[in-house]
C-alpha cells in the first residue's frame, strides 16, 4: 500500500516539476498525453516531409479550372474590358443589399486606414501616420470603377493586395458603397455628382455573373456565353 | 493506414477462429421446411444454429478479442505494464515536436486554406470514363465524388472511382525509371529507344500493346505513329473487356456496334446472368435508371418487374422479383427456348428438360410479350456469342429496339477483337517478328494473357521490352525498361464514357514521382516530341476540334445519318477510316478480324478536322493560347463542366441477321448436348472488387466485402450447397481444379446458397506473384482461362486435397437478431415480426399500404429513465430504401475515403476487427438451395435513446443538440462498454494501431477535416458531422438558411440508386421526411425503444402471380 502511495507521490511530483504550466521556456511544451495530438494528416499550411519544398499545400496545376471558377465574364473578374480598358460601371445591380454588404465589408477591411467616411483618416493614419488618400478628391472621383477594383485586387503603393480576403463580389460591393459615400459627400456640399459616381444602372449586360458556387458538389448551372477575356495561365508542367 | 501487410500487422492467431464446422444441411432444410428458423438468414451457420454463430450473435466481440495478438494474454500484458510503470510517467510526457507553418509563396486567389476546391475530371475503369468531381484540399486530392452533369455518373460513383485516390497515394507505386532493374533516367531511355527505333525500318518489328483505348488524343497519336511507321502494329488486350459481346454484335449485325439499354422505359426486365447494375462502364447510370422504375413512393405506384435466370448471384439478383437458378448451359438453353417461342429458331428439341424452367419460359414469354416495346432482355458479356445473338433477336422480335434497347457506334477507338489481337502478338513474338514491344498503361499480359497463349515464353524472344505502368508487376519484371506511369489524378488526358461523351481529365496535383502518361511516352519515343507534356498533347488534339464542335452543335443535332459532320469530327467511324477493325467494314476479301493492321496511310487522320473546324490548322500545328479565343472559351467550359457537350456516340442502325439466329440456335443445342449430367461447369468472372487484378494493390478494394459472397482479401471457388454435399466439401477445404487439361493446383472452397447445382465460380485477379502487399493472396484463375473459353468451361474435376485454406468472410460479423430461439410457432412468429429485413409484394402493399407495420411488435413507449432530448435547431436523420439497394458497396469505400477509416488486413478481419463504419449486410430468404437475397446498408442508427451513451463512464459518446451520437475520441479510454451495449453492432474499436502514421505519402490521403484515430479508441459512423459543419459555415457565410440537400453524407452522395437520403427531420419539406412518412418506413429492433434516427423503407417485390407456385418464394 505504501509502495503505491509513494509511486503516486512520485508521479504527482513529476507532473508538477515537468509539466507545470506558467513557466516560460524556449522549448516546445510538454505533453502529458500526446496520443492524437499530432495527426497524420495535413492541416492548412502544414509542413510535409514528402515534398521537396517541404510544404503540404500544393499549388493547383496550371491550366486547371475548379468548379465555380469558370470566370467566363472577364470584366466581372478583372475589372477590365476586352481591350484592357477599365470598366466604368460596377457589373452588379447596385441595390440596397449589395450596398449594405459593401458597407459592412468596407468597415471591416478598409476603414482601418481609409476611415468610415473615406477621408483617409483611419486609425492607422492617426497612430502610424500611414499616408492614405481621401476618396473625396478629384482623382478618386474620376477614377473608373474598374481601376478601383484593380487596386483592391492587386494593391498599390503601401496598400497590399486584398484579393485573398475579399471575394470578387464583395470587392464590387465595396465599390458600390464607396461611390455612395462620394455621392453623399458631394450632395451635402452642393457639388454636382459626376457620372462616375452615379449609382450604376441596375443589371448591366450580362446580368450578374454567377459568383463561385458555395457548395461545389452541387451542379453549377452552365454560365451564359459571353466573350472571354481572361488570359489563361501559361502552362509548364 | 494502408501499408497494412496482407497478412496483417500481427498474427492474431488466438482470435482467428473462422467457422469451419461441418454443417448438417439436411437438418437445415428440415428447419426451413417446418419454418422453425428465421425468415431471413445471414448464412448457413445461422440456420444451423452452429455454436460459432450463436457465439457471434451474443457477443459484441469474438472470444479472445482482447488477446494480445502475439499470444501475450491480458494478464501477461498487465504484468509487463506494471513492471514498466515507473517509466510510464516519464515516457508519457513528451515534448511536443516543433511545427512549422509553410504558407503559399503566391497564394492562388480562389483557394482559401482549409476549404476544399472541387475539380471536374474523370476516372477511367477498363478504358471507359466516369465523370467525377475530385475534392482538393490545398492541392491534394482526397476524395472522389460523382459529377452530377456527367451522363455516366449523375452525381454517383462506383467503388473503383472512389478508390482511385488510394491508388494515387499507394506507397507501392513504382517511383523511378528502371533499366534492367536499376534506376535510370528519362534521357537515357529516350536516347536508347531512339537508337532502337532508327534501326527498325518503317517500324518493322515495332509493336504497341494497350488495353481498351477510348481517349481520342491517344488514339490519334497511335494513328499518327502507325502512319509514320507503316510496318508497326497496335495490339489490344483488355482481360475483362467485352469480348463475347463484340463477337455477338459482329454475328448479329455484321459490325461492332455497342448495345445500350434504357431501363427507364422498361416495364419487364429479364436478366440472364448479367451484372449490369454493378459492373461495366455504364453500371452507375443503369443502376440509377433502373432504380427509377423500382421506387415505390405511394401505393398506386407501379414497378418494373425483374426476372433473373442465372447460375450465380450478382447485384441484380437481390432486386429480382423472380429468380431461377440454372447451370450455365441451361441458362443458354433458356435463351434458346425463349427464342423458339418467338420463332427465331425452328427445329431442334425442347432445350430444357426441367419442368420448372419450362413453366418459366412460358410465363416469362407471356409477360414479355404482353409488354412489347417496354420489355428488356439483358444478357451481357458472360453468355456465349450464340446466346447473345439470340438475345439481340429476341429484343428485336419483342419490338424493344429503339425503346429499351438501342445500338450506338462503338465508343472504343478502333474496336478490334482483343483476343485475336493478343493471339497475333504472341504468334508474331514466337516467330521472332517482334523486335520492340511497348506495353502501355499497366497492361499485364504476363499475368492476364489466356492460358493457351504462351505469352511469357514468347515475350522473352522480343529484344526490347518496355513496360509503362503504375506498379511493378509480373510483366515489368520481364522488361528491360520500366517507366512509371502518371496517375489520372496527376496528369492531363481525355476519355470517353459508355455513351461516348468525352471528358477532359484534369490533374489535381503534379506527378508525385515524375510519372509519364502513355501519350507522353509515345510522343517522346515515336512522335518526335520529346518535351511534349500531356497538357500539350490534349490541347493540341482539341485545338482544331473544340471550337468547330461547339459551333457545329446545331448542325450536328440535325444530323441523323450517323457518320455525318459531328460523327466525323469526333472520330466515330472516322478516325480510323481505313482500319479494318472487326471484319464488318473491311473490304470483302480482307482477312476477317485482321487486328492490329496498319492504318491505311492514304487516309488522312484528320478527315476529322477538315470537315467542320473553320480554323483547322491540322493536328500538328501547336496552338498558342492567345491565338484562338473561341478555343480557349470552349476549353475552359469543357474543363469546368467535366465533359465536352454533344460528343455522345450517335445511334447506329443495325440490321439483325436472321440467319445468324438459326446458326446460334444450332450451336446452343450442340453445347447442351455435350454437357454430361453431373458435370461441373466453371464460371470465370472479373472480381467485383479488384476486377481483373489491376486493383490488387488497393487495400480499400481488397478489404471491401464482395457484394454477394462477403469474402475479403481472397477469392475462392464458390459452389452451391447441393454440389458441396455431393462432393463432400465444405468451407475452406482445398481442392485441385482441372478443366480441359489445365490445372489450378489449389483453391479454397466457399459454399454459397444461390449458386446453381454443378456450377463453380472463380473470380479473376488473385494469386498474383508480384503485386506488392497483395502478392500470394487467393488463387490465380488465369491458368484456367483460354481464348476459346474466356468465361468458363464445362467438364471440371475437383480433387479434394484434404487441407484447409482459411478464407476471410464478413457475413457473420456483427450479426443481429430480434430473438434467438424458435422452439414453437409463437416464437417463430415473433421472430418474424422483429426481423430487421421487412418486405412484401406490391399487391399486398397496394391493398394495404401499412401492412409492413402490422403484426409487428409495437415500438416501446418512451420508457426511459432519462429526460427526453429537446431539439430547437436541426435534427438529423437518414432513410435507406431497401427496394433499390443493389449491394454494390460503393458507399463503404466512399465512407472509408471520407472518414479516414483504416484497413486492417486479412488476419484482423478473421479476428472480426474490420473497421468499416458502414456495412452492407446480406440476407438470404426462402429455400436453402435457391434463396432470394436482400441487402441492408447499416450505418450508425443515431438512436434517440442511445444505449451506448448511458454506459460510457467518461462521457466519450454523447448526444449532440442536433441528435447525433457524437464520439469524443480524446475522452475515450477504450472500455468498449458502448459497443457491448449497441444492439446494432455498429461500433468499431481500434484494437491495434491500424492507422499508418509512418508513411508520409499516406498523410496526403487523409481528410484533414476528420480525426485520425489511434489505438484503444472507439469509433463509428458520425453522419459525416464534418460535412454538416462545413455546410453550416457555408450557409452562414452566404447569409442564407440551411436548405435541404446542403448536407449530403459520403454514402448518400455516391449511391448510384439514391437509396440513402439524409437531412433535417425537423424540416417538413426535407426529402428525408417525405421518405420517413412513407408507410413502408420502419426502424430496426423497434421493440427495444431506442428510437433510431436511421430508418428503412421495406422492400417490395413485384412477383408475377402465376409464378408464385413455389413454397419459399415470396
Amino acid at each position: 500500500m505504501t509502495a503505491v502511495r509513494r509511486l503516486l507521490l512520485a508521479l504527482v511530483l513529476l507532473a508538477l516539476s515537468g509539466c507545470a504550466r506558467g513557466c516560460t521556456s524556449s522549448r516546445p511544451p510538454i505533453h502529458v498525453n500526446p496520443n492524437m495530438f499530432n495527426q497524420p494528416r495535413y492541416e492548412p499550411q502544414a509542413a510535409s516531409a514528402f515534398f521537396y519544398n517541404g510544404a503540404a499545400m500544393r499549388p493547383p496545376v496550371p491550366g486547371t479550372v475548379a468548379r465555380g471558377e469558370l470566370r467566363d465574364h472577364g470584366p466581372y473578374w478583372t475589372g477590365k474590358e476586352a481591350g484592357g480598358a477599365f470598366v466604368t460601371t460596377v457589373p452588379l445591380p447596385a441595390d440596397d443589399a449589395v450596398r449594405e454588404r459593401g458597407k459592412q465589408r468596407f468597415e471591416i477591411y478598409c476603414a482601418a486606414c481609409h476611415d468610415k467616411g473615406g477621408d483617409g483618416k483611419g486609425i492607422l493614419f492617426e497612430r502610424g501616420k500611414v499616408p492614405t488618400p481621401s476618396f473625396h478628391t478629384d482623382k478618386l472621383l474620376q477614377m473608373p470603377d474598374g481601376q478601383i477594383f484593380d487596386t483592391i485586387t492587386n494593391g498599390t503603393g503601401l496598400m497590399p493586395a486584398y484579393r485573398y480576403p475579399i471575394p470578387v463580389r464583395d470587392r464590387w460591393a465595396i465599390i458600390v458603397h464607396l461611390r455612395a459615400l462620394q455621392a453623399h459627400r458631394l450632395e451635402r456640399s452642393g457639388g454636382t455628382v459626376p457620372a462616375q459616381v452615379q449609382p450604376a444602372p441596375p443589371a448591366p449586360t450580362p446580368a450578374a455573373p454567377t459568383p463561385p458556387a458555395p457548395t461545389p458538389p452541387q451542379p453549377v448551372a452552365p454560365q451564359p456565353a459571353t466573350p472571354q477575356q481572361v488570359k489563361p495561365q501559361q502552362v509548364k508542367s | 493506414m494502408d501499408s497494412v501487410n496482407a497478412k496483417g500487422k500481427c498474427g492474431a492467431q488466438a482470435a482467428a477462429k473462422p467457422e469451419t464446422a461441418r454443417i448438417d444441411l439436411d437438418a437445415v432444410r428440415e428447419r426451413l421446411r417446418t419454418k422453425k428458423g428465421p425468415e431471413f438468414w445471414r448464412s448457413l451457420d445461422e440456420l444451423a444454429g452452429t455454436p460459432e454463430f450463436e457465439d457471434l450473435l451474443h457477443r459484441e466481440f469474438p472470444r479472445f478479442a482482447s488477446e494480445w495478438p502475439d499470444g501475450v494474454s491480458r494478464r501477461g500484458f498487465l504484468q509487463l505494464a506494471s513492471a514498466s510503470l515507473a517509466l510510464a510517467g516519464l515516457t508519457g510526457c513528451t515534448q511536443q515536436p516543433l511545427e512549422k507553418i509553410i504558407p503559399y509563396v503566391r497564394q492562388p486567389e480562389q483557394l482559401i486554406p482549409g476549404k476544399p476546391l472541387f475539380f471536374a475530371t474523370a476516372t477511367t475503369h477498363a478504358g471507359y470514363a466516369t465523370g467525377v468531381l475530385a475534392e482538393s484540399h490545398q492541392g491534394r486530392p482526397t476524395k472522389i465524388e460523382g459529377n452530377p452533369d456527367h451522363p455516366a455518373s449523375l452525381g454517383a460513383a462506383d467503388s473503383f472511382a472512389q478508390a482511385a485516390v488510394l491508388t494515387l497515394y499507394d506507397p507501392d507505386r513504382s517511383q523511378a525509371i528502371l533499366h534492367n532493374g536499376r534506376v535510370d533516367t528519362w534521357s537515357t531511355f529516350l536516347s536508347g529507344m531512339g537508337e532502337t527505333l532508327r534501326s527498325l525500318a518503317g517500324g518493322q518489328g515495332l509493336r504497341i500493346l494497350t488495353g481498351t483505348v477510348t481517349s481520342p488524343t491517344l488514339a490519334a497519336q497511335v494513328a499518327d505513329i502507325l502512319r509514320a511507321h507503316p510496318q508497326a502494329r497496335w495490339h489490344r488486350w483488355e482481360p475483362a473487356g467485352p469480348h463475347q459481346t463484340r463477337a455477338a454484335a459482329m454475328r448479329a449485325f455484321g459490325r461492332p456496334v455497342d448495345t445500350r439499354y434504357d431501363f427507364t422505359q422498361a416495364k419487364v426486365v429479364l436478366s440472364l446472368g448479367a451484372d449490369v447494375l454493378c459492373e461495366g462502364p455504364a453500371g452507375v447510370r443503369y443502376a440509377h435508371d433502373f432504380a427509377e422504375g423500382r421506387r415505390v413512393r405511394a401505393h398506386h405506384d407501379t414497378m418494373t418487374r425483374v426476372y433473373t435466370v442465372e447460375s450465380s448471384p450478382v447485384g441484380l439478383s437481390a432486386l429480382a422479383d423472380h429468380r431461377l437458378q440454372l447451370p450455365p448451359a441451361q441458362v443458354e438453353g433458356f435463351v434458346l427456348a425463349l427464342a423458339q417461342k418467338l420463332n427465331l429458331a425452328t427445329g431442334g428439341g425442347a432445350p430444357l428438360a426441367n419442368p420448372r424452367a419450362q413453366k418459366w419460359v412460358e410465363e416469362v414469354y407471356n409477360d414479355l410479350n404482353a409488354n412489347r416495346g417496354a420489355s428488356l432482355v439483358v444478357g451481357d458479356e458472360y453468355l456465349s456469342p450464340a446466346a447473345q445473338v439470340l438475345i439481340h433477336g429476341i429484343n428485336q422480335a419483342l419490338g424493344n429496339v429503339g425503346s429499351t434497347v438501342f445500338y450506338q457506334e462503338p465508343v472504343e477507338a478502333d474496336p478490334v477483337d482483343h483476343v485475336q489481337s493478343i493471339a497475333e502478338l504472341v504468334r508474331d513474338m514466337n516467330a521472332g517478328q517482334v523486335s520492340a514491344l511497348l506495353i502501355l498503361d499497366g497492361v499485364n499480359p504476363v499475368y492476364t494473357a489466356p492460358a493457351d497463349l504462351p505469352f511469357r515464353a514468347a515475350f522473352e524472344k522480343v529484344q526490347l521490352r518496355v513496360h509503362h505502368g503504375l506498379f511493378h508487376d509480373e510483366t515489368s519484371q520481364l522488361c528491360q525498361w520500366h517507366i512509371p506511369a502518371a496517375h489520372e489524378l496527376e496528369s492531363w488526358g481525355d476519355a470517353r464514357a459508355f455513351d461516348g461523351t468525352v471528358s477532359i481529365i484534369q490533374p489535381l496535383i503534379e506527378p508525385l514521382y515524375g510519372g509519364k502518361t502513355a501519350g507522353e511516352l509515345l510522343a517522346a519515343t515515336l512522335g518526335n516530341q520529346a518535351d511534349a507534356t500531356s497538357y500539350d498533347l490534349v490541347r493540341q488534339y482539341w485545338t482544331s476540334r473544340l471550337p468547330g464542335l461547339t459551333a457545329g452543335l446545331a448542325a450536328a443535332a440535325q444530323d441523323t445519318a450517323g457518320g455525318g459532320s459531328n460523327t466525323t469530327l469526333l472520330g466515330f467511324g472516322g478516325a480510323f477510316p481505313g482500319a479494318p477493325g472487326i471484319g464488318g467494314k473491311a473490304a470483302p476479301g480482307a482477312p476477317p478480324m485482321a487486328t492490329g493492321a496498319p492504318v491505311d496511310s492514304t487516309v488522312p487522320n484528320s478527315a476529322v478536322a477538315t470537315g467542320m473546324a473553320p480554323a483547322a490548322a491540322g493536328t500538328a500545328a501547336p496552338a498558342t493560347a492567345a491565338s484562338n479565343p473561341a478555343f480557349e472559351k470552349a476549353w475552359r467550359e469543357a474543363l469546368h463542366a467535366g465533359l465536352i457537350p454533344a460528343t455522345a456516340a450517335p445511334r447506329a442502325t443495325a440490321a439483325f441477321n436472321g440467319g445468324a439466329a438459326q446458326q446460334a440456335a444450332g450451336e446452343i443445342q450442340a453445347a447442351l448436348g455435350r454437357v454430361q449430367p453431373g458435370e461441373i461447369t466453371l464460371q470465370l468472372r472479373p472480381d467485383p472488387t479488384i476486377w481483373d487484378g489491376r486493383y490488387a494493390a488497393n487495400v480499400w478494394l481488397q478489404e471491401l466485402p464482395k457484394p454477394v459472397s462477403k469474402l475479403v482479401w481472397d477469392n475462392a471457388l464458390v459452389i452451391g450447397p447441393k454440389t458441396a454435399e455431393r462432393l463432400k466439401l465444405t468451407w475452406h477445404d482445398t481442392v485441385e481444379v482441372a478443366v480441359g487439361g489445365r490445372k489450378l493446383a489449389k483453391a479454397a472452397i466457399w459454399v454459397l446458397p444461390g449458386v446453381a447445382e454443378d456450377t463453380a465460380l472463380l473470380t479473376l485477379g488473385y494469386g498474383r506473384e508480384l503485386a506488392g502487399k497483395a502478392s500470394g493472396l487467393g488463387f490465380d484463375a488465369y491458368p484456367l482461362r483460354t481464348t476459346a473459353a474466356l468465361w468458363g468451361a464445362p467438364g471440371v474435376t475437383l480433387r479434394a486435397l484434404g487441407g484447409q485454406y482459411i478464407v476471410a468472410c464478413t457475413q457473420n460479423h456483427h450479426a443481429m437478431r430480434g430473438t434467438i430461439e424458435h422452439e414453437d410457432d409463437v416464437a417463430t412468429e415473433q421472430a418474424k415480426a422483429r426481423h430487421v429485413i421487412r418486405g412484401g409484394t406490391l399487391a399486398e402493399f397496394q391493398q394495404n399500404p401499412s401492412f409492413i407495420k402490422e403484426e409487428r411488435e409495437a415500438p416501446a413507449a418512451d420508457e426511459t429513465l432519462y429526460p427526453p432530448h429537446r431539439y430547437d435547431g436541426h435534427a438529423w436523420g437518414m432513410s435507406i430504401d431497401l427496394n433499390v439497394c443493389t449491394g454494390c458497396s460503393a458507399c463503404i469505400v466512399a465512407c472509408q475515403a471520407e472518414n479516414n477509416i483504416p484497413s486492417v488486413g486479412k488476419d484482423q478481419v478473421l479476428a472480426r476487427r474490420e473497421m468499416h463504419w458502414l456495412r452492407v449486410d446480406r440476407y438470404f430468404s426462402g429455400d436453402l438451395d435457391e434463396p432470394t437475397f436482400s441487402f441492408q446498408p447499416l450505418p450508425c442508427m443515431h438512436c434517440e435513446n442511445a444505449p451506448c451513451e448511458v454506459v460510457c463512464p467518461v462521457a466519450a459518446t454523447v448526444h449532440s443538440d442536433e441528435g447525433l451520437n457524437d464520439m469524443v475520441y480524446n475522452r475515450c479510454v477504450g472500455t468498449r462498454y458502448c459497443s457491448n451495449n449497441c444492439p446494432y453492432k455498429v461500433r468499431r474499436f481500434n484494437f491495434l494501431r491500424y492507422s499508418d502514421k509512418d508513411t508520409p505519402v499516406l498523410e496526403l490521403l487523409n481528410n484533414p477535416d476528420v480525426t485520425v484515430r489511434m489505438r484503444g479508441v472507439m469509433e463509428k459512423c458520425t453522419y459525416c458531422v464534418q460535412r454538416i459543419q462545413a455546410a453550416r459555415i457555408d450557409a452562414k457565410m452566404a447569409e442564407r438558411p440551411f436548405a435541404d440537400g446542403d448536407v449530403r453524407t459520403a454514402c448518400q452522395q455516391t449511391c448510384p440508386t439514391q437509396a440513402i437520403t439524409f437531412g433535417d427531420i425537423r424540416d417538413p419539406k426535407a426529402e428525408v421526411n417525405e421518405r420517413k412518412a412513407n408507410s413502408r418506413n420502419y426502424v430496426l429492433l423497434a421493440e427495444l425503444g431506442n428510437k433510431p434516427r436511421t430508418s428503412y423503407l421495406a422492400r417490395i417485390r413485384n412477383p408475377h402471380p402465376d409464378l408464385l407456385d413455389k413454397p419459399g418464394e415470396e
